[in-house]
């Protein structure tokens, strides 16, 4: 969720909570004010009442309407006084309904007589009131959340832009391509100590990465050239004529044993170069072409195996991607396919808007399937294989946020990469 | 002249080659080597980029400021494509990726200075074998004999190498390059040596390719 909108969530929670409660608190008072005043009315009513009986010694006719009734008798069965003050509900036929209404029963003594005086107010008008001020409160509520809600949307926008200008720099970095981030300064003390921070932490990375990048190259030049010397030397020894088939036999054990520790140690800078992106260099590079190209490079080995290979190109298939690497990823799927083949059988290339299919026929794999990737773990029956083209294609996939997936079906194994960003 | 700061290499070059009939010189460092292209002329220079004083680079430059006809052979341990485009810019001929095999450098050199030298009308003669590298021919006994493209490099790589033994790993890595490291290519080797030898035995009674058990093969011209 956005921090926006978070804030605009928490918000209307908290202002929601205060106005329900405040709204209730605010309703009872409402009500307990109007009862007072009604009441204070009410004996007030009576007061006028007893005044106007005073002066007269019948009960004189006192102006009564549905909302205001007086009701004064005589009463003699109860001699004693008292007042009580109490809701009811009168039927309204006009209206053909229950109003409520405010009653004050009172029986005082006035010289000899004894007066029963019942007054009572409706309290619709009451009820209306307190209807339209609750009414205009929740409107005040809703008008003042949204311009609070409108005002923090801009003031948190104002405030966070410095915010987003760093979360885009850091989303567009590419360490291979700059040393550090080189964030602004901004006028807010945090924003300015985060990108400080920031600033820092890509300085190091790049040191860092730069150092990784030196020791890759030494590593890589320094094991090759006494591999070399290695090399050459045995070179030289097969040349003499003197030697005996078993010294042969060990001289070519220590030679293969070079070929693949040269080999090895090629491959693994290689994966060590593609990720440290140094090959960041991107082109449009036509799929389509290039598998073309290196199959009649491989054409040799596949007829050699007697491997028929069916191409199905539904389209032309532009990647954006460094041409070096897009090579070394074709190359490894092919060759793989080629390799992991069984004579006579078939490779099956199809292009499918932006994902390639690469099936071959072959035995089952003897190894877990997700392990497939990783570096080093290769079939058991070809010693030779170092293991590591597949770790290559998944190094390149993956620093070019593309997605590979392996798949078996019917006695086809199938390499399936998708060209488009995950 | 071997340029190579690495003695213990340089040596085993110049020792490999000089069995070849070169004659070689060898400088390991750039000062050396800069004083040297300057005194003398060489047929061919190979040149390592990484030196202790300098770029090999440079020396290409050099050569090159000098309107010298020089071949030059890279070899560099770097295998990034940029530095092979670079060096090849600057004017060398070739470039080889650390470790190399002796007898693929011995076959370079000898393609670059066969191109130096005959200028066009070319030819390599070999007892009853004739080659035209220019149209890719290839006779014995002065009968045309048809190869298959590897077929014919093969025994181009087998004449510069001549009398030699040739592990079956150069052989694989000179027709197929670097990224075919197949075991299968192994037995294609075999396919392509079983079909070059007859053809070349229809037209002649000798038989020049040995095999040695395990290693590899040998072109003996004897």
């Amino acid at each position: 969720m956005k921090l926006l909108v978070k804030n605009i969530y928490l918000l209307l929670l908290v202002s929601l909570g205060t106005f329900t409660m405040g709204g209730i608190i605010f309703y009872y008072n409402l009500k307990t004010q109007i009862y007072q005043e009604v009441d204070q009315s009410l004996k007030l009513e009576k007061d006028r009442i007893i005044q106007k009986l005073m002066v007269s010694d019948t009960i004189p006719e006192f102006y009564t309407s549905f909302e205001n009734q007086i009701k004064v008798e005589n009463n003699d069965e109860v001699d004693y006084p008292f007042q009580k003050i109490s809701d009811t509900l009168i039927f309204d036929s006009i209206e053909n309904h229950f109003i409520p209404f405010r009653t004050l029963e009172s029986i005082i003594h006035l010289y000899t007589k004894t007066y029963k005086i019942d007054v009572s107010k409706s309290l619709i008008n009451k009820g209306d009131l307190i209807r339209d001020i609750l009414i205009l409160m929740l409107f005040l509520f809703f008008s003042l959340l949204a311009i609070m809600m409108l005002v923090n949307f801009f003031i948190s926008r104002k405030l966070l832009t410095p915010f987003y200008t760093t979360l885009g720099i850091l989303k567009n970095y590419q360490i291979a391509r700059s040393p550090g981030l080189k964030l602004p300064k901004t006028k807010t003390k945090e924003f300015t100590l985060l990108n400080e921070v920031l600033n820092i932490m890509s300085e190091k990375i790049y040191t860092d990465f730069i150092s990784l990048k030196e020791f890759t190259e030494n590593a890589s030049h320094e094991m090759q050239t006494p591999l070399s010397i290695i090399r050459a030397k045995l070179e030289l020894i097969i040349q003499d004529e003197t030697l005996s088939g078993e010294q042969l036999a060990l001289i070519q054990s220590i030679y293969d044993s070079t070929n693949r520790l040269s080999k090895m140690s090629r491959a693994l800078v290689l994966i060590t170069r593609i990720e440290s992106l140094q090959f960041n260099e991107t082109k449009k590079v036509s799929i389509n072409f290039l598998l073309d190209k290196l199959l009649e490079n491989f054409a040799e080995l596949i007829s050699e195996k007697g491997i028929s290979v069916t191409k199905e190109y539904q389209n032309e298939l532009d990647v954006d991607i460094n041409p070096t690497l897009a090579d070394i990823l074709l190359t490894n799927l092919l060759s793989n396919s080629i390799k992991h083949n069984l004579n006579n059988g078939e490779i099956i290339i199809k292009i499918r808007k932006s994902e390639l299919y690469i099936s071959n026929t072959g035995k089952e794999l003897c190894i877990n399937p997700d392990e497939l990737f990783q570096r080093f773990s290769k079939d058991k029956s070809k010693p030779d294989s170092l293991g590591l083209g597949l770790a290559i294609v998944k190094k390149i996939v993956d620093t070019n946020n593309l997605f590979i997936e392996y798949s078996y079906a019917d006695r086809y194994h199938t390499l399936q990469v998708f060209f488009y960003k995950k | 002249m071997i340029v190579e700061d690495e003695k213990v290499l340089s040596e085993s070059i110049s020792d490999f080659l000089e069995k070849g009939g070169f004659v070689c010189e060898t400088a390991q460092t750039y000062d050396a080597a800069q004083e040297k292209i300057n005194l003398y002329h060489y047929d061919c220079l190979i040149v390592d980029l990484t030196l202790p004083d300098g770029n090999g680079l440079n020396i290409i430059k050099e050569l090159k400021k000098l309107g010298s006809q020089t071949g030059i052979i890279i070899v560099s341990a770097r295998s990034a494509l940029d530095d092979k485009i670079i060096g090849l810019e600057t004017g060398a001929d070739d470039y080889l990726t650390k470790p190399f095999h002796l007898s693929e450098l011995n076959a370079r050199i000898k393609s670059i200075i066969r191109r130096k030298s005959f200028e066009g009308k070319n030819e390599i003669l070999l007892n009853e074998i004739k080659i035209l590298p220019d149209s890719a021919e290839v006779f014995v006994n002065e009968e045309l004999i048809i190869l298959t493209r590897k077929e014919y490099e093969l025994l181009l790589f087998f004449i510069s190498n001549k009398n030699r033994i040739i592990t079956k790993e150069s052989i694989a890595e000179h027709l197929w390059g670097d990224e075919m490291d197949m075991a299968d290519s192994f037995d294609f080797i075999y396919t392509h040596i079983k079909n070059l030898r007859k053809k070349i035995l229809e037209k002649t009674n000798n038989d020049y390719i040995r095999t040695i058990y395990g290693m590899g093969y040998k072109f003996a011209t004897l």
